[in-house]
């Protein structure tokens, strides 16, 4: 399928008084059309910056150091930040849903405005117009009574409805991707579920596609067709949803799936961790950022510098020197 | 969470009913000493409005031959050096404090806030620029600033407006950026610019209304302190001439007859001491009111 949103080495940091951290560098990824592509890592390795970066909402201290965003092969990083282009693109073409459906409404506005809003801004609907999409959009992602909700303020809505408001509004000018940055973090677990199933029904719905950031292995899993793996600002593997699971060839991707909990464990077996902590993004050093916690590295991780990302399967690039023997036991 | 019962539109129906604004309504009437803010208040500016209905005198007209008058049944404050009714004065001065304390506030306020909200929101050189202006302003005390500048443009409620709200700017200015850094922090702030939205719509349809309510307070409180600064202002003889009734320099030229004819100036010194509690009063309870802690308690 055709490829919408090609990122090349991106580069984003950030100056602070401590130094230049480097939130996200050189990662290069990919969406193609109708495609479900999970970005996964722990906090603070640069998954929400990359996803902020292309929709050019980076703002200061931080700054796109370099690095091309082709959407629908016109390179974004063109366009001024928060010029015409730009505000065009966002939310019509690439739409996003937050973390936080507990604040990600604005508390002084009806639900109605706020969706509405999008449809006036982008659609040049009249308000009347608006009204009426808008109660079917609600009506689309679950909303019992839409009408009549319409005119209630977000604090009358409990997490998940908020959050399927978000997505409503998200998809409500038809975007080409909807970006959804770890959108069931803070909802209960049966929420979580129904939420994840219904944006998976509305991006099929309206031919979108998704990219589901998390760091929650167990959602990707189910609803990924590609996963990215990201530690410390860098892309360390990726490949189809399948390979990552079955045959991961980086030592953190391991540790990842190692965290994740299974039914089918003997009883009494501790759960594995990773040890250590991420590492400090400004002061980098040249060779693997994940060595000080890999449990398989060797001598030449320590010498060499961090190797690009390496084709280790069909589509599937891993950047490390260990050999994939030695990570299997 | 999509399946529902079937009574919950009608549960909705009924829930309506309650908004924001009846939760802070209702919290303020509790304050019984908020409510006598308000009731004053509303007296002063029911006076400013039907002055001359309420006046058994013109409060223009001298009458020499009456002057320096104790309090009687035809002049209850009694009358001042020149023979002219005190208590006519008092309540033409009503609509002097008012349309001066509104004016001058009102212009501080839309200057102020204006400022802080473009500082506020954009942040980089337009932030330090306009706050370092903001902080130079402060370091001058109020009623200095004000002396100043009704000096530089002399008398008059034109001029007296603009001095008393030119020296109010900075403290709006500054509450305002406050205000407006902490909201931009909000992910509502970010979500809406990740539909589009632009600069100025979201100044003011998304950060203002969740920024005012702490300046709604200052404000009411400001407009208290500002009848004051006039009242300051007259009395110093910088403010409004001596024909036009104003509580400061009714104090003024009373002073003279300090112990001859008290009333003359303390008429028009409790009017300016219970029009200040109240807006003070008025203040502390929408302050109590608005206040986001106690949002969901009624």
């Amino acid at each position: 399928m055709a490829t919408i949103l090609e990122v090349k080495n991106l580069r984003t940091q950030f100056r602070t008084f401590a130094g230049v951290v480097k939130a996200v560098d050189d990662a290069s990824f990919r969406i193609d059309e109708q495609e479900i592509v999970g970005v996964v890592g722990e906090s603070g390795c640069g998954k929400s910056v990359s996803q902020l970066s292309v929709m050019r909402l980076i703002s200061r201290p931080g700054e796109i150091t370099s690095g091309q965003i082709l959407f629908e092969g016109q390179d974004l990083m063109k366009y001024e930040a928060n010029g015409p282009e730009m505000r065009s693109v966002r939310g019509a073409k690439i739409a996003m849903v937050f973390q936080e459906p507990m604040t990600s409404l604005n508390p002084v506005l009806t639900i109605g405005r706020q969706v509405t809003e999008m449809l006036e801004l982008h659609l040049r609907m009249t308000k009347d117009v608006a009204r009426g999409r808008a109660i079917e959009l609600l009506d689309m992602v679950g909303i019992p009574a839409a009408e009549t909700r319409l005119d209630d303020y977000p604090h009358q809505f409990s997490g998940g409805m908020r959050q399927r408001v978000m997505v409503a509004m998200a998809l409500s000018c038809n975007p080409r991707i909807l970006i959804a940055d770890e959108p069931t973090t803070s909802l209960d677990v049966t929420t979580q579920a129904q939420l994840l199933e219904l944006m998976k029904e509305m991006i099929g719905k309206f031919n979108s596609s998704l990219v589901l950031v998390t760091h929650n292995l167990g959602v990707v899993a189910r609803y990924a067709q590609r996963i990215y793996i990201m530690y410390a600002g860098r892309i360390v593997e990726t490949g189809s949803c399948k390979d990552i699971f079955r045959k991961p060839r980086h030592p953190y991707t391991i540790g990842l799936l190692r965290c994740v909990p299974r039914i089918d464990e003997q009883e009494g077996k501790t759960l594995d961790s990773i040890k250590g902590l991420p590492p400090d993004l400004i002061d980098m050093p040249r060779n693997c950022a994940f060595l000080p916690r890999c449990p398989y590295a060797i001598d030449r991780c320590r010498v060499e510098p961090w190797p690009d990302l390496e084709l280790v399967g069909d589509e599937h690039y891993a950047r490390c020197f260990i050999n994939p023997e030695e990570m299997q036991r | 969470m999509a399946i529902q019962p079937e009574g919950m539109a009608t549960f909705q129906e009924s829930r309506r009913q309650y908004s924001e604004w009846r939760r802070i309504a209702q919290v303020y009437l509790r304050r019984k000493v908020s409510v006598l803010g308000l009731v004053i208040i509303v007296g002063l500016i029911v006076t400013a409005i039907f002055a001359p209905l309420l006046a058994p005198y013109d409060p223009t007209v001298t009458d020499v031959v009456n002057k320096l008058q104790q309090p009687s049944s035809a002049h209850w404050f009694g009358t001042d050096q020149v023979g002219r009714d005190v208590l006519s004065r008092v309540i033409y001065g009503a609509r002097t404090s008012l349309l001066i304390a509104l004016g001058a506030m009102g212009l501080a306020a839309v200057i102020g806030q204006t400022l802080g909200l473009i500082a506020g929101y954009f942040g980089g050189w337009r932030f330090h620029i306009i706050m370092r202006i903001m902080d130079a302003l402060m370091a001058i005390p109020r009623i200095v600033l004000a002396i100043m500048v009704s000096a530089v443009l002399g008398g008059g409620v034109r001029n007296l407006i603009l001095a008393l709200g030119i020296a109010m700017v900075a403290g709006q200015a500054r509450m305002m950026c406050g205000q407006v850094l902490t909201v931009k922090q909000n992910d509502y702030i970010l979500a809406g610019r990740t539909i589009g939205v632009n600069h100025l719509r979201m100044m003011l349809r998304h950060i203002y209304p969740n920024a005012f309510q702490p300046l709604l307070v200052m404000v009411t409180v400001g407009l208290g302190m500002t009848i004051m600064s006039e009242a300051a202002l007259s009395f110093l003889g910088l403010g409004i001439s001596a024909q036009t009734a104003a509580w400061g320099s009714m104090i003024s030229d009373g002073q003279n007859y300090l112990f001859s004819n008290p009333v003359l100036s303390i008429a028009p010194g409790v009017a300016i001491g219970l029009v200040v509690f109240g807006f003070n009063m008025a203040g502390d309870g929408l302050r109590d009111a608005l206040d986001p802690r106690l949002r969901g308690v009624v």
